[in-house]
């Protein structure tokens, strides 16, 4: 379904994307500036920064359209495609209207931001692109809850035959359940990974502990540790779930907010412009 | 066969219930789906976790795709069950019972480990997915959108409406930071570097454009391009400053050089300007007037005119001077009180401060040192003052008076009293009155030596004369020497130094016929004496063969390119020395010379043609169909869009402009400092460009 919005009609959206940046490009060379070098005062550069202006408006307007289902005679899918199409368009729009004119003023910052967003939006369409497939082989068909409950039941399992094993080797089973917790902060959840993994550690103990076991409760021993190397496995899968799940929203954290700071410093930029005239 | 599944529960009460449920088939599957023989509604339990069956070697459980699977406790795949082994699948606890009839296959299913606290705890443990880490994309959508705006919208604007804001003056322009500054849109030019800090200077109210009123407080006496008046053009008096001087584009100049700005209006002029006395311009290479200098022609009456170059016949100046090149620019060199001297082109002519013009040519520094102005041999050191008619017969009239008196006047014709020895003894007034006499009768030849003969005053300049006798009145014709001869264009020589003064200058007489005919002049005398010559030594034997020869030809125009291509040897090459070389050396050098400019009514001035052998316009299209490399010129490379003469563009500025544009011609008797203080003002204009 991602790789549909790209193909999405054709590449309808594209295909709309690349004539309208040809036709910039191509009035950008032929058009020769009355007075002084191309820049975003002339003729042409208001043209280029009122498309601009409009296509940042529209595309922001995205965020509001996805909420509306079923509105508007243009589906969703058409709203995406030509989001992530004219989004990237717009690079080329923007650039030409600053005549590669580059300063470290507020017309600067709104172009910076601009291209955070647009960047930002790339990288969500290759998060979107990449990340659902691995997701899928990752879970096996389960739901993350799903893979929550065998990591309880397997805490369960392993409770009760640790029980009447050495206080050694039920503390680090109890331990293992106990101060498990998946994800945690946004660094780690994006690294899938916990130094600190208390399963990990159960399993690293266990191991050795179940080697001292006298001969009786060697048997329960290997059960124990079956199921804790079973519960680490599980654990490491939601880990990795959860780090496919943070990439593929990360990158919103970015796009979302840049956006609106996007919008404040185009209305700083246009109204300078004006107000300085 | 039939298998008996049987669900049991525990009661809390510790009572056991059972619901029990009959399997057709040789097997039974365990999963989340209902579609199981034995459905396990748990979501620990996958869809289809494990199956137990009946085997013809007996009951086997196993798990499917790699599910999860004990039996008694241990992980397995597969495994033989006997009576009584447990078999768990996920929370649940499967057990072969005794089926109630006793016979075939009875299944116990008991779920031992509820879905209880343990998940619920790990979820309350665990953050999963980025909404539950803090991060919040509202939040910081709001902080950033705040900052932006009240950083780059609000501050800029509350200190531009701040009613304490100290006013953009020089004055008030050091300090560290203004927020209005993060505006600036590019790098302002370098000439208005200075006030780049100060924004209010030309952004003086909101939301309106730059007014030209602003740009007038500093370019107060700034001309306009063509009198508003005559010419109602929107395109002169409608458009602002700034429509042409755009700023802050990180240029260093903001002055429009293109070539169409001006062609736009100038190549039909008359459409746009009926009227107007000027001609159609374009490009500089195919669209360009020959020049048309402002010449002197009637010193008497202080008249100029423009003529072109290209007017036929070519236009002479009229400034009242004799002046010969030809004369004074002999190869071998020209008399001088301190011997042969060769003078050159800046001999006389040197560059102006400032490197755009010539300082003009005067009597003192250039001529006087050989053109002296004594006017009597007997009268040793003593000089006529020059330009000043009155003060030099007032010179003529003290000297012989004085004479008189004192005597000593050692001239064999004077009469004895005025020959006498300088020695104070009483006159008598017969002596007195010869003596007297002979004072008015030597003040009167002396005067019309000095004014009538071509020897002093006649020399370079025209004289006109009245009356006679004692009522005789002479005027030296005042000079007009050209400052610029063409008064619309710039020209920087300093910016041609790497150029001779001949390419643009040639000294050749314009005018082959008049060569020809003094070549012929020239030439007999030259060769009879170079044939005289006794010696055929060096390069001497060649060059009487090849005069003989040209004797013979008899006389034609390539004739006397020959013999001027001798004659030049002659002058110059270093020859064995021979009794009447040097004359006959000066008699080639008459010659060569016959080449130059003989005259000063000749205009030594270049065309057109000449500036176009290096410039050409700026139009890309001449220029491609141009093979030579040249430099591209556009109009404001040699002209002023803001003309000097046209009167301030600023309604306030003062009528008296001082930045007029100055004379194009000097009188020959303006003092040097006068002269000087015309030339500087020359030189500011041309520097003053807009």
């Amino acid at each position: 379904m991602h790789e549909s919005i790209l193909v999405y009609r054709g590449f309808r959206y594209l295909k709309l994307s690349l004539w309208m940046v040809a036709i910039a490009v191509i009035a950008y060379v032929v058009h020769q500036p009355t007075v002084g070098p191309p820049n975003g005062g002339t003729a042409l550069g208001y043209t280029l920064g009122t498309i601009g202006v409009l296509l940042i408006v529209w595309l922001a307007w995205f965020g509001v359209r996805k909420r509306r289902y079923g509105l508007g005679k243009l589906k969703l899918e058409d709203w995406l495609s030509a989001h992530v199409y004219l989004g990237l368009g717009l690079i080329i729009i923007a650039t030409l209207h600053t005549g590669f004119q580059f300063g470290w003023n507020v017309h600067m910052l709104a172009y910076v931001l601009m291209l955070l967003v647009i960047f930002s939006g790339l990288f969500g369409v290759i998060a979107y692109i990449r990340f659902p497939r691995l997701m899928t082989e990752n879970r096996r068909g389960a739901t993350q809850r799903d893979l929550l409950a065998q990591v309880a039941e397997l805490n369960a399992k392993a409770r009760e035959i640790s029980v009447t094993l050495g206080d050694d080797i039920h503390n680090e089973v109890m331990a293992s359940a106990d101060k498990l917790a998946l994800g945690g902060s946004w660094r780690r959840q994006l690294s899938g990974r916990d130094p600190n993994c208390p399963v990990q550690h159960a399993v690293n103990r266990v191991g050795e502990l179940v080697l001292g076991l006298p001969k009786g409760e060697a048997e329960k021993g290997r059960i124990v540790l079956s199921l804790l190397a079973r519960k680490l496995e599980m654990v490491e899968r939601i880990r990795r779930d959860l780090r496919y799940k943070a990439i593929m929203d990360i990158w919103l954290y970015i796009h979302v907010p840049i956006t609106f700071a996007l919008l404040a410093a185009l209305t700083a930029h246009i109204v300078s412009v004006f107000f300085y005239w | 066969m039939a298998i008996l599944v049987r669900f049991i529960t525990r009661k809390k009460s510790g009572g056991v219930a059972h619901r029990d449920q009959q399997v057709e088939g040789t097997r039974v599957r365990f999963g989340r789906s209902t579609d199981n023989e034995a459905y396990l509604p748990d979501p620990r339990v996958s869809l289809y976790q494990a199956v137990i069956e009946q085997r013809a070697n007996g009951l086997y459980a196993e798990a499917l795709g790699g599910a999860d699977m004990t039996v008694n406790g241990q992980v397995m795949q597969v495994a033989q069950l006997k009576k009584g082994d447990v078999v768990g699948i996920g929370p649940y606890d499967v057990t072969l019972v005794d089926p109630p009839s006793g016979e075939g296959l009875a299944i116990g299913i008991e779920l031992v480990r509820p879905l209880g606290d343990d998940l619920e705890k790990l979820i309350a443990r665990s953050k999963l997915g980025l909404e539950q880490t803090g991060l919040s994309r509202r939040r910081w959508a709001w902080i950033l959108t705040l900052l932006v705006l009240a950083i780059f919208l609000v501050w800029p604007v509350a200190a531009f409406f701040n009613p304490g804001r100290a006013p953009d003056t020089d004055a008030n322009k050091n300090f560290a930071f203004r927020p209005d500054m993060m505006w600036n849109s590019g790098e302002i030019s370098d000439a208005h570097k200075p006030i780049a800090q100060q924004c209010n200077r030309c952004h003086e109210t909101a939301f309106k454009m730059v007014r030209d009123e602003a740009c007038y407080v500093c370019h107060e006496t700034i001309q306009h391009h063509a009198d508003p008046k005559k010419f109602k053009l929107p395109e002169l008096t409608e458009v602002l400053c700034e429509s042409c001087h755009k700023e802050h584009n990180a240029e260093p100049s903001i002055v429009r050089k293109d070539q169409k700005f001006c062609a736009d209006c100038h190549k039909a002029i008359v459409n746009k300007a009926p009227g107007t006395s000027l001609l159609a311009v374009g490009d500089f290479l195919k669209d360009h007037t020959e020049f048309r200098p402002t010449v002197a022609v009637d010193p008497v009456a202080g008249k100029v005119e423009r003529i072109s170059l290209a007017a036929s016949p070519r236009p002479q100046e009229r400034s009242g001077l004799a002046f010969p090149h030809d004369k004074h620019l002999r190869p071998g060199g020209i008399r001088a009180p301190s011997g042969l001297e060769t003078l050159n082109c800046s001999s006389c002519h040197e560059m102006a401060p400032g490197g755009h013009l010539m300082v003009p040519v005067a009597q003192e520094p250039h001529c006087q040192r050989c053109h002296e102005l004594a006017f009597d041999p007997i009268a040793r050191g003593r000089r006529l003052p020059h330009g000043n008619v009155e003060a030099a017969i007032s010179t003529l009239k003290d000297y012989y008076a004085a004479t008189a008196l004192t005597g000593g006047y050692a001239d064999p014709t004077a009469p004895e009293i005025v020959r006498r020895l300088p020695i104070r003894v009483p006159m008598t007034a017969s002596q007195k009155r010869e003596a007297q006499e002979w004072a008015e009768t030597q003040t009167a030849q002396a005067m019309q030596f000095v004014f009538e003969s071509k020897a002093i005053c006649g020399t370079c300049h025209a004289v006109t004369t009245a009356g006679e006798g004692a009522n005789r009145k002479y005027n030296v014709v005042k000079p007009m020497v050209a400052e610029r001869w063409l008064p619309k264009g710039i020209f920087r020589h300093s910016s041609h130094a790497t150029e001779t003064c001949q390419r643009c200058h040639g000294l050749d007489v314009t005018d082959p016929a008049k060569w020809e005919a003094r070549v012929k002049e020239a030439a007999p005398a030259f060769f009879t004496a170079a044939l005289q010559l006794p010696s055929d030594e060096g390069q001497l034997g060649g060059l009487k063969g090849q005069i003989k020869s040209l004797q013979q030809a008899g006389w034609s125009k390539d004739v006397a390119k020959q013999a001027s291509a001798v004659a030049a040897t002659m002058a110059t090459a270093k020859l064995p020395e021979a009794d009447g070389l040097r004359q006959v050396r000066r008699l080639a050098e008459d010659v060569v010379g016959a080449a130059w400019s003989d005259a000063a009514t000749d205009i030594l001035l270049p065309g057109i043609a000449s500036c176009r052998e290096c410039h050409i316009g700026d139009s890309a299209i001449v220029a491609m169909a141009e093979p030579n490399n040249r430099m591209p010129s556009s109009c404001v490379t040699c002209h002023y869009y803001h003309v000097p003469t046209q009167g301030p563009m600023n309604p306030a500025a003062k009528s008296d402009d001082p930045h007029q544009i100055p004379g194009q011609y000097r009188s020959g008797g303006t003092p040097l400092g006068e002269s000087l203080k015309g030339l500087k003002s020359a030189v500011r204009n041309t520097t003053r460009k807009q």
